[in-house]
Formats: C-alpha cells, structure tokens, sequence
C-alpha cells in the first residue's frame, strides 16, 4: 500500500500546480506516488457495472480473461510510450500544452466537451450508488435496457444521492479526497472478495469438485462466462471486443493525453508503468469480479442457456444488472458500503474536474456555484439508466470525442518540425483558434461517426483508425494553413 | 502509538479478505463472513483517518 500522502499530493498537484510553467525539478514526485494514484483511482463504482455488462454481452472465459490481460497490457503501453515521455519532457499540463498548440478558445471548446462528458460519467457513478439506497427502500429499479427512469422511487433515491454528491463535492472537496485515500485499498479488497464469495457460490450451486487449475477454467469456461448469445439488446463481445475496450476505455487519458498532467511531476518516462497497478487491479481483478456476481444470479435463475435467456425476455423476467442487489449478495451490508463509497468517492473528483472544466468557460462564476451546477447536471443524467445500461457504448463514445486531441499533441510533440512546421502554432502566431488543430478534432469524429454509420466499424474498435486519420489529417491541414512565423519567440520549443 | 495504530489497520485489512477465503475453503458460512467484512470494516475506516495521510513525526 502507498502512503497517501503521495497520492494525494499527485492529485492535488495535478490540478492545481504549475499551471502555466514547467514542473520544476524539486517538484518531481517518485513512482510509488503514481502507484498509489493509479490503484485508487481505477477502482471505481462503474467497475461493478462495467464487469456485469461483459457477462450481459455474452463473453466467454478466454474472451474475457484473455482480452482484459492484452487490453489492459496495451492500454499500460500507451501510457509509457505514447503519455509519460512527452510529459516527461514538456512538464506541462494538458491544457497548457493543448492552449500552445490549439490557442485559448480552442481549448475552450475541449473544456466544454470535457466537462460534458465528466457529467455524464458522474452520472453513471450516482446511478450505481443509487442502486445501493434501492436495496433498503423497497422501490422499482431499473431494467437492464430501460432508458427512462422507470419509478418515482430510483428519482427520489437518485436526486438524494446525487444532491449529497454535489454538495460534498463542492464544499468539501478535500475532505472527500482524505476519506477516499483511506477507503481505496478497502475497497480493493472488498472487491476481491467479491469475486471469492461468487466463485465459491458458483462451486457450490454446480456440485463442482475443483482439484486442479483444469477444473476450475472448466467451470469459468462452461458456467461463469459460457459464451453465447448477448442478453436481449446487447452486442455480442468477443476477445477484441473485450481487448479494444480494456485498451481504450481510458483513452482521454493514455492516448487523448489527459495524464500528462499527472506525469509532468514523474521523474521518468517508465513510471506510465505504474498505472498497470489501476488497470490490473481495476479493470481486471475488479471487472471479472463484478462480472461473476451477474453471473451468478443468471445462473441461480435458471439462465443457463441461450433458450432459457429468450425465455425470460419475452416474460420480462430478465434480471437487470444491478450493483447494490449484486455486491449485497455477497458481502452483506459491507458490500453496500462499498457500492456507495465506489461511486461517491469517484462520481466527487469527477463532479469537481467537471466543475474546473466548466468554470474555464465561465470564469467569473465561482467554483462553488460551478460545481453545484454540474453535479445537479450529473444527478439529472444519473436518473437515466440508459447510460448506466449502456456505459460500455458510453466509454467508448468518451474516448473517440477526447482521442483527436491526443493525436494532434503526439504529431505536434514529435513530428511537426521534421516535416518542416510550426509546433505550438497558436502560441507562435498568437492565434486563439488554431483551425488546423479544431479541423482536425471535428473531422476525424465526423469520419468515426461515418465509419460507425454506414462502414460497419463497431464504436468499440473506430478509435483506432480515428487516431491515424487525426494525425493524417493535422499534418495535412497545417501544411494548407500555417503562416511562415519567426521561430525566435520565446515560446518556441 | 502510530505503529500500534498501524497494526490494527493492517489487521482490519486482512480481516476483510482472509473470512472469504476460509469461506471458499468451504469452513465457514456465508453470513459470518458478512459479520467479520462489517467488523473489519468498522475496524479500518475507524482507526486508519489516525495515521493515514499524516505526516510521521520526526
């Protein structure tokens, strides 16, 4: 375990220091400090929706444990040598070095896009959480394709959370971001035992005898995750399915850049490293976990075959993939808590980077009101269960938005005066609009939208080709529009 | 005081995880489990906010 401390002076520092210069070398954190980051930050309330949803998806074992280890491998990779060595080397923040490149009201309009997609993750955190409160006050959840809120009971139980949420988060931001240090290695293993109690269940419920590692990828290959076809209105998800989606579900961060503000206080560029401690403990040991728990009641339900899931469709009898229901299974009361903690401890860091990222727009408002605002905005997106439901679609979406911005720092950072251009364009030519950069972001989600539309390309996997059209098209588009600048400025690189 | 402080959180924090693994085992029920996860949770969010993110002193 990493002393906090670290952690939450990585946090802290991330989004308050050195704003607009270089991290000094005294500022330079070591790389337990990252550990620590990456390990709390990664275990998140919608894990124990994300998890479920591959089981809804009809995933078998090798798909699932295979494409979480490649996923996340990649997604660890683009961390070390796409992020970390470019932070490394700018020690700057993602703003910073976007507003050089791109010019202030481009970054404006990032912050917008940012901060709306901030909301909308936060609003699957409350949900989650909101499951939890379901568990006590006997009301009507939501269903596993319900896009509408489906009682007066789960809006009541929403609001309540997602109001506390937004006071805390605003009010009492640090004393939050204390209390979820300390619960974080708690809820790790809270989730671990998530997973033990469900395996012994499914061991339990079969009559299974397990002796050997055989016997045990056995009942994970012909119960747990037995393939098949997806629950009614899901896709089906393979093994790439399940690698592109461990790989880019934090693509704002890896490749859309967003750490660099976290890796400009990292003494080196291996310490990106650090965050296969989020990705392998998160979005691996905590995903398959979660996924058992649906599993599992599928199973006690008589769920066992692609017939019988039909079955229950037409009946209505189809369990939903529910958190609260789920971990209270397993762990009782404490499972409970931690479904709440989960989700509140990261729906309040998201509520308040939401709220940072509105209030660059709006710089007179006061942070408070901001943050008061977005989290009400949050809690309205939070009543839906459609985005709950459909979070793994919602990830992907939060990734192609963000990713064009990675790509044009990337070409920015490493090509541009190979190729005989101006790097930090907007900086150099004082321009507030950098439309070679803003072309660029609008046309390669144009072409993703395209490709998804009428190309057959999943949501999940367009990212990848969106990434090499960005950097394409910024090249291109800057060799049209770049003026000769005087390179002797004192921003120049 | 710190490091008696720091034993009991380390202990709490076996105790979330070590009910489940005699309960996998297959020698322990269910709803003991449950009991032990509530008392080892109280236990650390109870006496780990004394040491944790504070400074040791010198």
């Amino acid at each position: 375990m990493n002393d906090p401390h670290d952690v939450a002076e990585v946090q802290q520092q991330s989004s308050t220091e050195f704003e607009r210069e270089p991290v000094p070398e005294k500022a330079l954190l070591g790389f337990k400090s990252f550990i620590g980051m990456y390990a709390g930050e990664h275990c998140a309330g919608t894990e124990l929706m994300i998890g479920p949803l591959f089981v809804a998806a009809g995933v078998s074992a090798l798909d699932v444990v295979g494409g979480l280890i490649v996923g996340n491998a990649l997604a660890v990779l683009s961390w070390v040598f796409l992020c970390a060595p470019i932070a490394t080397r700018a020690r700057l923040t993602l703003y910073y070095q976007l507003e050089k490149i791109c010019g202030r009201n481009l970054v404006t309009l990032y912050n917008l896009a940012n901060g709306i997609m901030f909301c909308f993750l936060a609003g699957a955190m409350i949900t989650v959480s909101a499951t939890a409160v379901g568990v006590w006050f006997d009301f009507p959840m939501p269903e596993l394709n319900d896009i509408y809120p489906n009682s007066v009971g789960w809006v009541l139980a929403v609001l309540a959370v997602g109001s506390v949420i937004a006071v805390v988060a605003a009010f009492g931001y640090n004393a939050v971001a204390r209390f979820a240090n300390i619960a974080s290695p708690w809820m790790v293993l809270v989730f671990l035992v998530f997973g033990i109690v469900a395996l012994r269940q499914f061991i339990v419920e079969t009559g299974s005898e397990i002796s050997s590692v055989g016997d045990l990828w056995r009942l994970a290959d012909t119960v747990i995750w037995r393939g098949g076809e997806p629950l009614p209105g899901k896709i089906k998800f393979t093994f790439w399915h399940v690698t592109f989606f461990a790989w880019f579900c934090n693509m704002a961060m890896h490749i859309g850049m967003a750490d660099l503000s976290v890796f400009r206080f990292a003494k080196k560029s291996w310490y990106g490293i650090a965050s296969a401690a989020g990705m392998y403990v998160g979005h691996c040991m905590a995903w398959l976990s979660a996924s058992m728990l649906f599993a599992l009641q599928l199973y006690k339900a008589g769920l066992t075959s692609d017939a019988a899931v039909r079955a229950a469709a037409e009946t209505g009898t189809l369990p939903a993939p529910l958190p609260g229901p789920l971990a209270y299974g397993a762990a009782g009361v404490a499972g409970l808590f931690c479904v709440i903690i989960a989700g509140w401890t990261t729906a309040n860091p998201t509520i308040y980077r939401a709220g940072l990222a509105f209030q660059a727009i709006f710089p007179r408002s006061s942070r408070v009101k901001v943050t008061l605002v977005t989290g009400f905005i949050a809690t309205l997106a939070g009543m839906f269960p459609a985005l709950a439901m459909k979070l793994l679609d919602f990830v992907a979406i939060y990734g192609m938005i963000l990713m064009p911005m990675g790509a044009v720092i990337f070409v920015d950072f490493y090509l541009m005066k190979k190729l005989g251009l101006q790097s930090n364009y907007a900086s150099l030519s004082r321009r507030t609009f950098n439309w070679a950069a803003g072309l660029t972001w609008f046309a390669t989600m144009g072409t993703c939208v395209l490709l998804v539309k009428y190309a057959g390309v999943q949501i999940f996997f367009v990212s990848l080709p969106g990434w090499f059209v960005a950097a394409v098209l910024y090249i291109a588009i800057s060799k049209l529009y770049q003026e000769k600048i005087q390179p002797a400025r004192e921003d120049a690189q | 005081m710190r490091l008696v402080l720091q034993i009991i959180s380390w202990i709490a924090l076996a105790m979330t995880v070590l009910p489940s693994v005699v309960y996998f085992s297959g020698n322990m029920e269910l709803d003991r489990v449950k009991w032990l996860l509530i008392l080892a949770s109280v236990v650390w969010f109870v006496v780990t906010p004394f040491w944790m993110g504070k400074k040791e002193q010198s």
